[in-house]
């Protein structure tokens, strides 16, 4: 199986590398953000939020291009937008697709998990009490 | 006593900096590093001799100064708080809070409360009861109750029905 992952820089990318660990695939392919320090990545988009729609359309070329040659049987992303920017071209281009919402959020889905809701295969979130309806709790990294 | 200040690498965030000068004038002896992210006021930062403070530091450089340090002071990101929590290095939280304009929203109070409420590490709202913890000294010895174990148990168990629900995943068409 291969599977690629998407995460922005930083807390989003820790998780990640932390799920990465935990699944059983054999390919992995990895997308985060172009910013600063980070390295490791196959492919990159530059980081941009949840607000700023046109950022994210002005790359979606890039994301499709990135999901064609990658050709994966899975996109999992655990945030943010940028990641949810590749989960929509796969979901377009008709890959599984596998959202995880941030640790971070434990009162309330992040805006771009509820984006994720309309489209995504799957929707996890990390907190028990906000697993409702298409979102699902089934652990979490912490 | 060395101590690691991360600001996180979004927004500025000049809570923190007033929290590292206040004890930089208080504890001449003790080192202090800053990652303070961007929008720092770096200079005002330059005159201690105890503190080196830097908008950024590359990964390698970061995670020797975070291997080196007694006590970790960070904003409530999740990145800080997974190495915290991952390697037991005793910290203390500081918020950013979207009506202070150090962030979009306030997940990470949200997020502080939570690792506060399972882990019992301790986070502040206000810059003076911060700087009253790290100068007291005793947070340096707080080591996240029983994080490491509790952490590797929740990712066995995730990890197991993450590769159930995929394998599911690819079998549906």
């Amino acid at each position: 199986m291969k599977v690629l992952m998407v995460a922005s820089f930083g807390g989003h990318w820790v998780q990640l590398q932390r799920l990465s660990a935990l699944l059983d695939a054999e390919d992995r392919v990895y997308v985060s953000t172009a910013d600063r320090q980070n390295a490791g990545a196959t492919y990159y988009l530059d980081d941009f939020s949840v607000h700023e729609l046109w950022r994210g359309v002005i790359q979606l070329p890039k994301a499709f291009k990135m999901v064609r040659e990658c050709h994966p049987d899975l996109i999992i992303s655990t945030g943010a937008a940028p990641g949810l920017l590749v989960l929509f071209a796969g979901f377009l281009l008709r890959r599984k697709t596998l959202w995880v919402d941030s640790i971070a959020n434990c009162r309330r889905l992040s805006l771009s998990g509820r984006v994720a809701r309309l489209f995504a295969s799957e929707v996890l979130t990390q907190w028990p009490e906000l697993a409702r309806g298409r979102v699902r709790y089934l652990g979490r990294l912490l | 006593m060395r101590i690691l200040f991360a600001a996180g690498t979004q927004f500025a965030f000049p809570r923190l900096d007033e929290v590292v000068l206040s004890v930089a004038r208080a504890r001449p002896s003790w080192s202090l590093v800053y990652q303070a992210g961007p929008g720092a006021l770096i200079q005002a930062l330059s005159p201690f001799t105890n503190l080196q403070a830097q908008a950024l530091f590359n990964a390698g450089e970061f995670s020797a100064l975070f291997d080196n340090a007694d006590l970790v002071v960070t904003h409530a990101g999740m990145g800080n708080i997974m190495a915290c929590l991952e390697q037991s290095k005793p910290f203390l939280m500081l918020p950013r809070l979207a009506r202070l304009g150090e962030h979009r929203n306030d997940h990470q109070v949200d997020t502080a409360e939570a690792i506060s409420r399972i882990y019992g590490v301790p986070f502040f709202q206000e810059v003076e009861p911060l700087v009253e913890a790290v100068l007291d000294g005793h947070a340096a010895l707080a080591l996240p109750a029983g994080a490491v174990q509790r952490i590797h148990d929740e990712r066995q168990a995730f990890g197991k029905q993450l590769n159930a629900l995929i394998q599911k995943l690819q079998g549906s068409s």
